[in-house]
Parts: C-alpha cells; sequence; structure tokens
C-alpha cells in the first residue's frame, strides 16, 4: 500500500480523526463545520507530513489549525448570518433549555470562542496552560484568565442538580 | 468551583456519546496527494515565472500574477518597492491624505483568493490593532508565482491615527517553504540594521531588523510547516502618502505574535 508517507499518514488518521473531529465540534459547535475544519487540516497536514512527523509535533501541528481554522470559519460572512422572527425574542447563549443544562458540552457551546478553544486544549487534549498558550499563540496569562472565565461562565450555565450529582463542583 | 477532573471526563464521554461520524480515512489521504500534486504542478509554472521576474530589473513593478499573466501597475506604490513581485490596488491618493475605500482588487489579478486577503487582514487587525484604531482596511496585493502553486503572496494595509494626516503601513508577506523571495526582494531596507533573532509566543525564533533612521522594522518568521511570514512596517505608506504618519508604531511583542499566527497561511 502506498509510500511510507502514505501509510504513516493513514495510521495517524485512523488513530486520531475521532479526537480531532471532537475537538473541531467542542470549537465550532457544528459537526459539520468541524467536518469541514478537520477535512482542511488533514489536507494541510499531508503536504507536509514529513517534515512534521519527523519533528514528531503533528498532533500540535494538526490542533493548532483545528482551532485557528474555527475563527476563520466562524468568521464568514455567511456564518454570522442569523435568521431571526420579528417580534420573537432570540434565545440568548446565556439561555439554555433544561435540558442543555445537563450537558457539559452543550454548555461549552455557549462560551465565547476564545474560551471554548482553551476548553478544548486545556480539557479536552488535557495539554498544559503552556503548551495551550503555544497552540494559540498567545501569553500564559492569556490561557489561565480564559480558563477562569470559562469555568466560571459554565458553572453558571450549568444546573445546580448536575454540578452536585456529576461532582462536577467540587 | 468546577472540578477540573469531572470536567474532563464528562467532556470525553459527551462527545464520544454524540459523534456518530464516519471516519473516511481514504477520502482524506486522496484529499491530500491531491492538493500535494496540484502544489507540484503548479511549483513548475511558478519556477518560470519567477525566473522571468528576476531577469525583469524594472523601475516600476513588474511581476506575476497567481494566473501567471504579467501585470504592470505603473509607479511603485511603495516604498522602496522593486521588482519581482506584482503589486495593485492603489491604496491611496497619493495626496497625503488617504482614502478609504474598502476590498479593492488587483488590476488584472481577478482570480486572487478575496478569503486569503480577509484572513490576513483579520489576523492582523486582532493582533496588531485590537482597538480598531489604528490598522486601515485599504490594502495592495503582492503576489509570486501561478495559480496552482504561489511563491509568496502577501497585503499591504495602511496604519494611521484619527486624523493623522499621514499614512503608514503595514505589510504581511507569507512565502513558500524553499522559495527565496523575501521583503528584501521589493523593499530595499537600505539604512536597516542587521538582524537579531527574538523570541515568538511558543518558543520559536525571528528575526528582527530596525530602520536605523525611524520607528520601521521588519520581522521574519518560519513558522512549524515551513512557511516564512514577513511583516514590514514602515511609517510612511511609500507614494500613497507625503507625510508619515502619527501613530505609534505596532508593539514588536504584537508583532512577533502576528508572525507566529497558525491563520497566516500562503492557502
Amino acid at each position: 500500500m502506498g509510500t511510507a508517507r502514505d501509510r504513516q499518514f493513514t495510521d495517524y488518521v485512523t488513530a486520531r480523526r475521532g479526537q480531532l473531529r471532537r475537538t473541531a465540534y467542542l470549537v465550532s459547535g457544528d459537526w459539520h463545520l468541524a467536518e469541514d475544519i478537520v477535512q482542511t487540516a488533514l489536507t494541510k497536514l499531508y503536504a507536509v507530513w514529513p517534515r512534521v512527523h519527523r519533528k514528531g509535533n503533528v498532533d500540535a501541528f494538526v490542533r493548532r489549525i483545528i482551532v485557528n481554522c474555527a475563527i476563520d470559519e466562524l468568521r464568514r460572512p455567511w456564518r454570522r448570518e442569523h435568521a431571526t422572527l420579528e417580534g420573537i425574542d432570540v434565545e440568548t447563549a446565556s439561555g439554555l433549555s433544561t435540558e442543555d443544562r445537563a450537558s457539559v458540552v452543550a454548555a461549552v457551546a455557549s462560551l465565547p470562542l476564545g474560551q471554548r478553544q482553551v476548553v478544548a486544549l486545556r480539557y479536552f487534549w488535557d495539554l498544559s496552560v503552556e503548551e495551550t498558550a503555544h497552540d494559540l499563540g498567545c501569553s500564559i496569562g492569556n490561557v489561565k484568565s480564559q480558563a477562569h472565565a470559562a469555568l466560571r461562565n459554565l458553572e453558571a450555565t450549568l444546573s445546580s442538580d448536575l454540578l452536585a450529582t456529576e461532582g462536577i463542583i467540587s | 468551583m468546577i472540578n477540573e477532573s469531572t470536567l474532563r471526563e464528562r467532556l470525553h464521554s459527551e462527545l464520544r456519546d454524540a459523534d456518530h461520524g464516519l471516519a473516511p480515512v481514504p477520502a482524506d489521504l486522496e484529499r491530500g496527494k491531491s492538493a500535494l500534486r496540484r502544489r507540484r504542478i503548479g511549483g513548475g509554472v511558478a519556477a518560470v515565472a519567477l525566473g522571468s521576474a528576476a531577469a525583469a530589473v524594472f523601475a516600476t513593478t513588474i511581476g506575476a500574477t497567481p494566473n501567471g499573466t504579467n501585470v504592470r501597475v505603473g509607479d511603485d506604490q511603495f516604498a522602496n518597492g522593486g521588482p519581482g513581485v506584482s503589486m495593485g490596488g492603489n491604496a491611496g491618493s497619493g495626496s497625503g491624505t488617504p482614502s478609504h475605500r474598502e476590498g479593492q482588487r488587483v488590476p488584472g489579478a481577478e482570480d486572487i483568493d478575496r478569503k486569503f486577503i480577509d484572513r490576513v487582514y483579520a489576523a492582523t487587525a486582532e493582533t496588531l490593532d485590537s482597538r480598531g484604531e489604528r490598522l486601515v482596511k485599504e490594502f495592495n496585493m503582492q503576489s509570486n508565482g501561478s495559480e496552482g502553486d504561489l511563491a509568496a503572496r502577501g497585503i499591504t494595509m495602511g496604519w494611521q491615527a484619527p486624523g493623522d494626516p499621514g499614512l503608514g503601513m503595514v505589510r504581511v508577506l507569507i512565502v513558500a517553504e524553499g522559495s527565496d523571495t523575501s521583503m528584501r526582494n521589493f523593499a530595499t531596507l537600505e539604512g536597516y540594521q542587521a538582524t537579531r533573532p527574538m523570541p515568538v509566543p511558543g518558543g520559536g525564533t525571528a528575526q528582527v531588523s530596525r530602520d536605523r533612521s525611524g520607528p520601521g522594522f521588519v520581522v521574519s518568521y518560519v513558522q512549524d510547516d515551513g512557511e516564512r511570514v514577513e511583516v514590514l512596517y514602515d511609517p510612511r505608506f511609500g507614494n500613497n502618502a507625503d507625510t508619515p504618519t502619527t501613530a505609534a508604531a505596532p508593539r514588536i511583542d504584537d508583532v512577533l505574535e502576528l508572525v507566529a499566527s497558525d491563520r497566516l497561511n500562503l492557502k
């Protein structure tokens, strides 16, 4: 089967695709968009595979593309369009339904983009503050403040039942 | 306070349950191979375009557009402009009082990817001018190579303070791995100090050179994927402004963050 590049790339994608897609979803809040982002990231990855693989930082390379790609995608004009009905209030991010208030992922989706990026990298990829700052190309202080704000917002958003029964709050 | 360990477990379990997507690995592989083929085919064309450009040393700017067509755009619209890279889109009136036209296109290069411009502009604005007070959304565009594979591409944006009679510029150039195109191909950078290394966020090292007689500087950094990002700041926007801007120059720390941004990609 193919070249060493193809084999290595296929092995990597087989092992990591699910994790990458879930990361993209956590940041973008949309499975279709997440799929687009992952495809873009993997296409870029293949082009530079020998060098990135040799340096042993494949995960970091793809993670950076995904979290930053999400910014570009979400800022495209057609992504910003929201249909509204005159005279009817639009549900705000903080107004999650009872069902969503029992879902941590739904609560994360209600966070601002910067906080979602930090949650994805710190708590889904389990990266250190330093590694997260490196991936996002920002300062350690910025990561800390975004993480703190994210946890505070999640605590305010999730239902008290969930926080208590699931041990999410300590 | 939220228990971080439990939060991690919940995220993993909820996402695992919710993700019913397939893992089309063969499709990923094919997309990657197709992109690489396009890149290699385009590379040959780009090399021809580069060779032609190198032979053409004109006082005016001439170069290859992404569709491989040479375009002449008249007098140099940039400070220290030179050959080898096509430039287009008059960024100012030339009177020192810039007009604020948005989204100008490069003459003869209608197929240039507008998304590239938007992406580079957005990354630059957020990093260098988060308060939205300095960066002017009018631009010139530079490109070198062909549609299949660009050797380099960049945009030049205005930089000024509110009410400022002058106009400075911020130029962002992204260069393909292996290409020798550089800011120095079209900016003489006379009077600049020798480059010195400075750390970028994340641990890499950029090369920084400052103008000995003013606040101008150029920063160059090779990203993980091999593409080189160069950012030039000049307090006077070439021939588009007689008067230098009175605005403070972008912070060098912000520029170091910008050159390391993964949002700055050639494609």
